[in-house]
C-alpha cells in the first residue's frame, strides 16, 4: 500500500475515476439522448425586449449587429455577445443563475429562493433551462451579492438595464455594483455599443422562456429527467389553444 | 520509526546509483519561492482592491482593464496558480530528492519549467484583465492558456516522478504518497474541469463537473501538497518521527477515497440529481473524520515539543495552519448539510470559509516552509526576527478577523434574504462586515510587506549572522559544485 505503482493506480487513477463516474458521468448520463437546444432553436423565441432595443436604438443597433431589424441572426449574435461580456466581467461571481428548491411557503422552514425569484411561476430552476447552446459552461454562480438573474427577463425595462449598467446607483441607490461605462460609446451613457446591447439582450433573454413563451415552451425545449421533482412541471392554468398563442402575452397575463 | 525522521535529513549532495550528482537543485527552489512571494504580493493587492468595491470606494471605476470583476479573478487565480503552485514546486525541489535519494529528471528542465510556468501565470493575468476569462470557478484562466497549463503540469509531473520511480529507498515516506497521488490527480482534475464543461457537457451536467473541479483543485492538488510538506517539515524541525505510521495510512487512503466524491456539495439544492447531492454531503462529512485522524497524528507527534513554538516561528506557522485546517473541516462537516445550505449558501460565509482554507491553512504552511528554508537557500540568516514575528501576527490576526467577520455577516445575509425583506437591506447590513474585511486585507498586506522586506534584506546581506538563534541550527554543507567536489 505504500508502493509508487499501487498509489498511482489505486489512489490516483481508480479512486478518481470512481468519483468521476458517480458524481459526474451518472448525472450526465441522465441527459444523454436529449439534443442540446441549438442557437437556431433558441432564436425561434425572440423576447419582445429585443425588438424594443432595435426600435429604440436604431443607429446603435445597426452599428452593433449590422441590421436595423430584430432578426434571428441579430438575436443569436446579441445574446452570444452578451454572454461573453457576462463572463469577461465575471458578473457570475456576484449574480447567480439558479433558483434553489427551497421556500418557506412550500414546506421548508427557511429559504427564500422561490418566493423571491420566481413569485409568478413558483418553479425552481429545472435542468432543461440549462440544456442549450448558451450554457457551455453553465453560469450557476456560487455567490449572490446582487439578485439572481436566471428569471430576469421582463423584471426591468431595457432603459432601466442600460441606466443600471451605466451607473448602478442611478437605479439602485444602495448597490455596490461597479459601473460599466465601456458598454457605451459616448460619455453620457446614451449610446450603448455592441457589448451594452448584447448584455441587455442577454439579460432579457434569461428566463424569457417562462415569462413569455410558456405556451410554446414545450415545443422548443426538451423535458429533462430529474429524479426528485418537488413540483409538477409548469403548465399554464389557461393555456391558449394552438395557433392562437400570442407570443407576447396580453396585459393581464403579464405578472409584472 | 526513528530511522524515518533521521533519513529525512540527507546531505544536499550525494552519490546515488554510483553517480556523483547534484541532488537538490536549490537554484530552482529559490527561484520558485521568489516567484511565489511576488505573485502573492500582487494577489493580495488585487484582493484588497476588490474589497474596496463593496464599500463603494473603488478607485478605478470606469477603467475597463481594472474592472473589479476582472481584478477578483486575478486575485483567485494568482493565489492558486501564481502563489501556491510556485511555492509547491519550489518546496518539492527541496523535499523529493531528499526523500528518494535521486535528483529530478533534469535540472535544466526545472529552469524551463520555472520560466514556462511563470509565463503561463503572466499570460493568465493578461487574459483575465483583457476580458478573455472562462466561466469556470478557480479555472478562469483564458481557454487558450488552459492548453499551456496542461503541458506545464505534465512537465512538472514527469520531472518529479522520475525521481520517485528511480528511487532505491526501501520505504516510500508518507510525503511521497501524497505527492504521487497529487501528480495523478492534478492533470486529470484540470482537464476534466476546464475542457468538458466548455466543449462537451452543457448546463447541469457540466455544473456537476465544475463542482468536482472546484473542490478537487483544493482537495486533490493543494491538500495533498500541503499534507506532504507537513509530514516532511514537522518531523525535520522537531527531530522526532511521526507518531503513527498506521494513522498516516488511514489519513491518506481516507482522503484519497472520500475527497474526490465531494465536489457536488458546491451546488446543493440545484437541478443536479439529488443522489449526487446526498452522496457529496455524506462523503464531505466522512472527510472530516479522516482529517481528524491526521490532525491527531500531528498533535501526538508534537508531544513534548509544544514549547518550541516560542522560538521556532516555522513550527508556529505549521501548527496555526493545522488548527485552521481542523476548524475549516469541522465547519465544512456542518455547513455542507442541506439544512445549513438553505441559509448560508451564496453568502459571505462561504467566502470566509475559502479564505480560511487557502490562506489560513496552505498559505500559512508555505510561510512556514519559507521561514524554515530561506536561511538555508540563501546561506544567510533572517535579517530581522522581529519582522518575522510581525508577519506571523499580522497574518494570523488578519485571517482570524476575516473569518469571524465574514462568517457572522454570512449568517446575517442568509437570514435577511429568508425574511423576504428588500434585497438592499442585506447590502446595508453587510457594509460594516465588508469594512472589517478591508481592515483584515490591510493587515494581510502589511504582513506580506514584512515578509518581503525581510526576505530581500536577508538575501542582500553580505555575510551570515552568527550571533542569532539560527546560528548553527542548519549545519548543512554548501550546495552546488563546491558541495559536489567535497
Amino acid at each position: 500500500m505504500e508502493r509508487f505503482n499501487f498509489i498511482f493506480v489505486v489512489a490516483g487513477v481508480m479512486f478518481f475515476t470512481l468519483a468521476f463516474v458517480i458524481m459526474g458521468a451518472l448525472p450526465i448520463a441522465q441527459y444523454q439522448g436529449i439534443d442540446v437546444v441549438s442557437m437556431d432553436q433558441l432564436a425561434t423565441n425572440i423576447p419582445y425586449q429585443f425588438e424594443e432595443l432595435a426600435r429604440d436604438y436604431p443607429e446603435a443597433f445597426e452599428k452593433a449587429f449590422g441590421t436595423r431589424e430584430p432578426t434571428a441572426e441579430a438575436f443569436k449574435d446579441a445574446i452570444e455577445v452578451g454572454r461573453q461580456a457576462y463572463i469577461a466581467e465575471a458578473c457570475w461571481h456576484c449574480h447567480t443563475q439558479q433558483i434553489r428548491r427551497i421556500d418557506p411557503n412550500d414546506g421548508t422552514e427557511v429559504g427564500h429562493d422561490i418566493s423571491r425569484w420566481a413569485p409568478d411561476t413558483r418553479l425552481e430552476s429545472q435542468a432543461d433551462e440549462y440544456h442549450n447552446a448558451m450554457n457551455y459552461p453553465h453560469l450557476f454562480g456560487t455567490r449572490r451579492v446582487g439578485p439572481d438573474l436566471i428569471r430576469s427577463s421582463g423584471r426591468h425595462s431595457n432603459d432601466w438595464h442600460l441606466a443600471h449598467l451605466w451607473n448602478p446607483r442611478h437605479t439602485s441607490p444602495y448597490s455596490v455594483m461597479p459601473p460599466y461605462t465601456w458598454f457605451f460609446d459616448d460619455t453620457e451613457g446614451k449610446t450603448p455599443n455592441r457589448k451594452g446591447l448584447g448584455m441587455v439582450a442577454y439579460l432579457q433573454w434569461l428566463g424569457s422562456w417562462h415569462t413569455q413563451f410558456a405556451p410554446t415552451r414545450f415545443e422548443n425545449l426538451p423535458r429533462l429527467p430529474f429524479d426528485e421533482a418537488w413540483y409538477p412541471p409548469y403548465v399554464p392554468e389557461e393555456a391558449p389553444a394552438e395557433g392562437e398563442a400570442d407570443p407576447y402575452g396580453s396585459e393581464e397575463e403579464d405578472p409584472y | 520509526m526513528t530511522q524515518v525522521a533521521t533519513s529525512l535529513i540527507k546531505p544536499v549532495v550525494l552519490t546515488s546509483r554510483g553517480e556523483t550528482r547534484v541532488l537538490v537543485d536549490t537554484t530552482s527552489c529559490t527561484l520558485h519561492f521568489i516567484a511565489a512571494v511576488s505573485w502573492i504580493g500582487i494577489g493580495i493587492v488585487a484582493g484588497l482592491l476588490y474589497s474596496f468595491v463593496f464599500l463603494r470606494l473603488y478607485p478605478n471605476e470606469g477603467v475597463e482593464l481594472l474592472s473589479p470583476g476582472r481584478v477578483r479573478m486575478v486575485h483567485t487565480n494568482l493565489m492558486a496558480y501564481g502563489f501556491l503552485t510556485n511555492a509547491f514546486i519550489g518546496m518539492m525541489h527541496w523535499v523529493i530528492p531528499r526523500l528518494t535519494g535521486e535528483p529530478v529528471l533534469s535540472h535544466a528542465l526545472s529552469k524551463v519549467i520555472f520560466l514556462a510556468w511563470n509565463t503561463i501565470v503572466a499570460a493568465a493575468v493578461f487574459g483575465l484583465l483583457t476580458g478573455q476569462a472562462q466561466a469556470i470557478e478557480w479555472g478562469e484562466t483564458p481557454f487558450w492558456v488552459d492548453h499551456l497549463v496542461v503541458v506545464g503540469v505534465a512537465l512538472v509531473v514527469v520531472n518529479f516522478c522520475w525521481s520517485i520511480i528511480r528511487s532505491r529507498e526501501k520505504a516510500m515516506y508518507v510525503t511521497l504518497w501524497y505527492f504521487t497521488a497529487a501528480f495523478v490527480w492534478t492533470p486529470l482534475v484540470y482537464i476534466m474541469g476546464n475542457y468538458l464543461p466548455q466543449l462537451l457537457v452543457p448546463g447541469t451536467g457540466g455544473a456537476a463537473l465544475v463542482g468536482l473541479f472546484i473542490h478537487d483543485l483544493v482537495g486533490l492538488f493543494v491538500t495533498p501538497m500541503g499534507w506532504g510538506l507537513m509530514y516532511f517539515f514537522v518531523p525535520v524541525i522537531t527531530r522526532k518521527p511521526i507518531y503513527s505510521h498506521a494513522i498516516s495510512l488511514v489519513g491518506f487512503w481516507g482522503l484519497a477515497f472520500f475527497y474526490p466524491l465531494n465536489g457536488v456539495h458546491h451546488f446543493l439544492w440545484s437541478p443536479i440529481p439529488m443522489f449526487a447531492q446526498y452522496g457529496a454531503v455524506i462523503s464531505t462529512i466522512a472527510v472530516e473524520i479522516v482529517v481528524t485522524t491526521v490532525v491527531i497524528n500531528f498533535i501526538l507527534t508534537m508531544r513534548g515539543e509544544w514549547g518550541r513554538l516560542k522560538d521556532t516561528i516555522a513550527l508556529r506557522w505549521f501548527m496555526v495552519g493545522m488548527t485552521c485546517y481542523f476548524i475549516t473541516c469541522l465547519q465544512c462537516a456542518f455547513q455542507t448539510t442541506l439544512t445549513m445550505q438553505k441559509v448560508i449558501h451564496f453568502t459571505d460565509w462561504v467566502v470566509g470559509h475559502s479564505h480560511l482554507v487557502m490562506f489560513g491553512v496552505f498559505s500559512f504552511w508555505i510561510a512556514g516552509v519559507i521561514e524554515h528554508l530561506w536561511p538555508k537557500l540563501t546561506g544567510r540568516d533572517w535579517w530581522s526576527r522581529r519582522l518575522n514575528l510581525w508577519h506571523f501576527w499580522l497574518w494570523t490576526g488578519g485571517v482570524a478577523l476575516m473569518f469571524a467577520d465574514l462568517t457572522v455577516i454570512g449568517v446575517v445575509q442568509g437570514l435577511l434574504w429568508d425574511s423576504l425583506r428588500p434585497w438592499e437591506e442585506s447590502i446595508r447590513y453587510s457594509e460594516i462586515g465588508w469594512f472589517f474585511r478591508m481592515i483584515s486585507g490591510w493587515m494581510i498586506l502589511i504582513g506580506f510587506l514584512c515578509l518581503g522586506v525581510n526576505m530581500l534584506m536577508s538575501f542582500m546581506a553580505r555575510e551570515d549572522h552568527t550571533d542569532s538563534e539560527y546560528a548553527g541550527q542548519f549545519p548543512e554543507p554548501p550546495t552546488g559544485a563546491a558541495g559536489a567536489r567535497a
